[in-house]
């Protein structure tokens, strides 16, 4: 197991020293540039070329790629991502520390919530195939999953928020923050999640739950669920024990490649509650060519790929006593 | 499943909002005159000189469309961080609402110039302060014109501005001397620039030379310590930025004690937190909101709307550089002009809340030149005038053809738009459906900003559609239009008329007004005569204000950005 974990993390690293070198290839072959967008970014006729020259050097984007590349990989080396190209100079770690609860603290929250509500979904359906709750819940799913968050938050605001005035919509705290009480504090935080935490859920909700009942249809249409069955075991025990376990594996793959999502989050939802996430910064730094920002960003989402797949499947032995890595 | 992969959210976006321009059935004509919510007395209104009459305890709640990335005044590049920053810093100089320059009495006591117009003598007022108490005098300001002088300091919206200002010293602690060698028209607006403490800012400066990098300038960006008529508070990143009326301001103080700047990135959400009272004022609405989204019972009960003209227009460039066999021909250009069915647009896209634009500058000022005539809507002409630049119709398919060097070219070209413009893809449907009924094949390609840029500043486009800001002073047209700015400047589209080159060198050196007017005048002839671009329309300010609140007065540049701005807004005492 030590072994196999040690041979994947040094597996690892080519992997995301191609990734880093694509990515960087990538954002300089793009059109357009940071200095580019800070001084012609206004319509405004105040400008020269050389002054662009002069922003581009500073940033020292006049060196040639590969030095620039070289420099980059020096300083991650060194666990410094280096200072944001944008006017604030301020270092990336900073910015994206500042982003990452909002987004993570998100994601868990839907996360957990999406599996507790789905895998029970998904189990009583598969039992009851074909009954009406299955039906009833299969075509509610269906549709939920068919709305995408950010056309569902429009009416969900305005009736919610503006028309039942019940919730806020935009950001993470109320103006008087501050001043309110731990337990007013906390209500606090639970009205501006309570929206944005839905929208984020409800389409991840219906997937897994879908996900869970067809994964659970399959395994109980094995033999040894049928063995199970014909030995005289209760049904619940069949459901839970001989089928629930079966139907886990899969659920596993897909919770691995879940992580990355937890760090994008959604540049729209966040964009329309006002949630200061990673999504934001990341659409942010895209559109003003912050160069650093945006490889910072595609690393650490890297590193959290091949860390979600690593502890996917250093988790099958737990769910499939079958597998086993020596 | 959760929507990670970045590209999938872009297309998303992008495509539900042709499906939401598209899904829309069309509304019924609006006119802005006929709509009571519009430019009531009551928000125009001075404020009285009886402070007793005014609230002057209030905060006033602004939304900001984007987060500030610095509050110092050298570095801000976008609308909504000059409009913080234009409240935490002062200066000598400054500009009303009809552009016009003006010395900012709250801080002068005198200004003179030298009859040659080469040297500057301003004195500022004993006892001024920075907010930290510190006093603020000469040598800061001579220290702001070092700073933006240093190549190491990479500020670079500041830099063009003062070129021409060669000397900056101070005399004594309150004199600052100003030399310009060359004596130019614009020498006033030379001597504007920020103005930023020295106490605080040359001390890492030895370390981080740029004034900018490191932890302290970091620190200092994002706490700054100011000059102007509010003091910073706090700033909560993403949320609000807090600033407070500084009770030992010298000048006059602004009636709003707090100031509260929402930033609320999604103009939809901006409306919603509007109507709840979350924000007293939105800078620009979409004509959309304007005319349609905002005669609800939630808006008309608390707000009212601002609509004025500004002098930003909206243009479709054509590139006459000889990249492509079109455009080089002023009766391509102009054929162009007329297929664009402009009293359609102004009626569709803008709900008749803006004007057509006539040449590169507004009616209302100075320089503008009354005996242009605006091109109209006329598909003859324009067939004519196609057909007498040699690209005829075949009969066989229908499209305009021309024999160049033995090639018969088909008349087929590219518009490119910037993504971020709601109405340039519906001004360019209703373009591309009349020039094809002319035998033309116009595609469009909508870019994402910094592609957009990209694109034009290389020259690599055959037509392209944005709008410019207005300048100050019609001397910042000198690199849209000058030769030599195809390659320095911001003549994109390689305009080129040896008259115009003279006429703006001309300018600049014209101290004469009416001789300068002239001059001015006659650019304005030429270039619209010309049709580099073909002129849509100006741009119009549609503000959405709280109803409790007056004193709203318009700018060419909208509501914010000038002396005295939101300074001269008030609630009356009792509401």
């Amino acid at each position: 197991m030590l072994g196999y974990t040690l041979r994947r993390l040094l597996l690892a690293i080519p992997t995301l020293f191609g990734i880093t070198i694509v990515t960087f290839i990538v954002i300089n072959l793009a059109p357009g540039d940071p200095a580019q967008v800070q001084t012609q970014g206004i319509m405004d006729s105040n400008f020269s070329n050389r002054q662009y020259e002069a922003l581009r050097q500073y940033y020292g984007l006049d060196q040639p790629i590969l030095k620039r590349y070289g420099q980059w990989v020096w300083r991650l080396v060194r666990l410094d991502f280096g200072p944001s190209m944008s006017s604030d100079r301020r270092p990336v770690l900073d910015k994206i520390r500042e982003r990452l609860w909002p987004t993570m603290s998100l994601a868990i929250l839907s996360l957990g919530i999406s599996l507790a509500v789905a895998i029970p979904i998904g189990i009583y359906s598969a039992a009851r195939q074909n009954r009406l709750f299955d039906t009833v819940s299969s075509t509610v799913l269906y549709v939920l999953y068919s709305v995408p968050s950010y056309v569902m938050a429009v009416p969900l605001i305005l009736l919610v928020a503006v028309q039942w005035n019940l919730l806020p919509f935009q950001g993470m705290k109320s103006d008087e923050y501050e001043a309110l009480s731990a337990l007013g504090k906390a209500a606090d935080l639970v009205k501006h999640y309570t929206l944005i935490t839905f929208c984020f859920s409800y389409g991840a909700l219906a997937y897994y739950a879908r996900f869970v009942r067809q994964n659970m249809l399959e395994v109980l249409r094995q033999d040894y669920v049928r063995t199970a069955r014909a030995k005289g075991l209760r049904e619940r025990h069949v459901v839970m024990r001989h089928g629930f376990r079966n139907a886990l594996i899969p659920v596993v793959t897909l919770f691995g490649l879940l992580l990355p999502a937890i760090i994008g989050g959604s540049v729209i939802l966040e964009v329309m509650f006002n949630w200061p996430g990673m999504g934001r910064l990341f659409f942010e730094s895209m559109m003003s060519r912050d160069q650093t920002t945006i490889m910072a960003l595609t690393f650490i989402t890297a590193c959290l790929v091949l860390l979600g797949t690593l502890l996917a499947d250093l988790s099958y032995p737990f769910v499939d006593p079958r597998i086993a890595y020596d | 499943m959760f929507r990670s992969s970045l590209v999938h959210i872009m297309l998303a976006a992008a495509a539900t909002v042709p499906l939401m321009i598209g899904g829309c059935r069309r509304p019924p004509t609006y006119d802005p005159a006929e709509d009571p919510l519009v430019n009531p007395p009551s928000m125009l209104a001075s404020p009285p000189s009886d402070l007793s009459q005014i609230a002057t305890d209030e905060t006033l709640y602004l939304q900001l469309d984007g987060s500030p990335n610095t509050l110092n005044p050298l570095f801000g590049s976008s609308a909504y961080e000059m409009t913080v920053q234009g409240v935490l810093y002062t200066g000598p100089f400054s500009f009303d609402k009809e552009m016009d320059w003006m010395l900012n009495d709250e801080m002068v006591e005198s200004f003179e110039e030298s009859e040659c117009h080469t040297i500057f003598t301003l004195k500022i007022k004993d006892g001024m302060t920075w907010h930290d108490g510190h006093p603020l005098t000469a040598e800061d300001i001579v220290f702001s014109w070092q700073q933006i002088r240093d190549p190491a300091v990479p500020c670079s919206a500041q830099k063009s501005g003062i070129e021409p200002v060669t000397e900056c010293v101070a005399l004594d602690k309150l004199t600052v001397k100003y030399v310009q060698p060359e004596p130019l028209a614009t020498r006033l607006w030379n001597l504007s620039f920020p103005i930023i403490p020295k106490h605080i800012f040359e001390k890492d400066k030895q370390n981080n030379p740029d004034l900018i990098t490191g932890e302290y300038y970091v620190a200092q960006s994002r706490k700054p310590v100011g000059s102007g008529p509010y003091r910073f508070v706090e700033w909560r990143e993403n949320e609000q930025i807090v600033v407070e009326r500084w009770e030992d301001y010298k000048g006059v103080k602004p009636y709003f004690k707090r100031i509260v700047f929402r930033i609320i990135p999604d103009s939809k959400m901006g409306l919603l937190a509007f109507e709840k009272g979350q924000t007293h004022a939105i800078e620009q609405l979409s004509a959309q909101q304007f005319a349609h989204e905002t005669n609800t019972p939630t808006f008309t009960r608390v707000g009212y709307k601002a609509w004025g003209e500004q002098w930003t227009f909206s243009y479709i460039g054509w590139n006459m550089d000889g990249s492509n066999p079109f455009f080089t021909d002023v009766r391509v250009r102009t054929a162009m002009t007329h297929a664009l069915d402009l009293d359609r647009i102004i009626e569709n896209v803008f709900y008749n809340l803006a004007t057509p634009c006539h040449g590169i500058y507004h009616p209302s000022s100075w320089m503008y030149n009354p005996a242009v005539e605006r091109l109209t809507y006329d598909p003859q002409k324009s067939a004519a005038l196609l057909d007498e630049a040699g690209w005829t119709v075949d009969p066989g398919d229908g499209w305009r053809y021309k024999d160049i060097g033995g090639i018969n070219v088909r008349f087929k070209f590219t518009l490119l738009m910037p993504d971020g413009s709601p109405t340039a893809p519906l001004i360019a449907a209703m373009l591309q459906h009349d020039l094809k009924k002319l035998g033309i094949d116009m595609k469009t390609h909508r870019l994402e900003w910094s592609t957009f840029l990209d694109k034009v500043s290389k020259h690599e486009f055959q037509a392209c559609t944005a709008a410019w800001g207005t300048g100050t002073d019609p001397d910042t047209g000198w690199n849209l239009w000058r030769t030599d700015q195809y390659k320095d400047g911001r003549n994109y589209i390689g305009y080129s008329n040896p008259r115009v080159d003279g006429l703006f060198e001309a300018g600049r050196r014209e101290f004469d007004f009416e001789k300068r007017k002239a001059i001015y005048q006659e650019i304005h002839k030429i270039i619209y005569d010309e049709q580099p671009y073909t002129f849509i329309n100006n741009r119009p300010t549609l503000a959405a204000i709280d109803k409790r609140i007056g004193g709203v007065q318009f700018s060419p540049r909208g509501i914010y950005n000038f002396y005295p701005g939101f300074y001269n807004w008030w609630i009356p005492a009792g509401q």
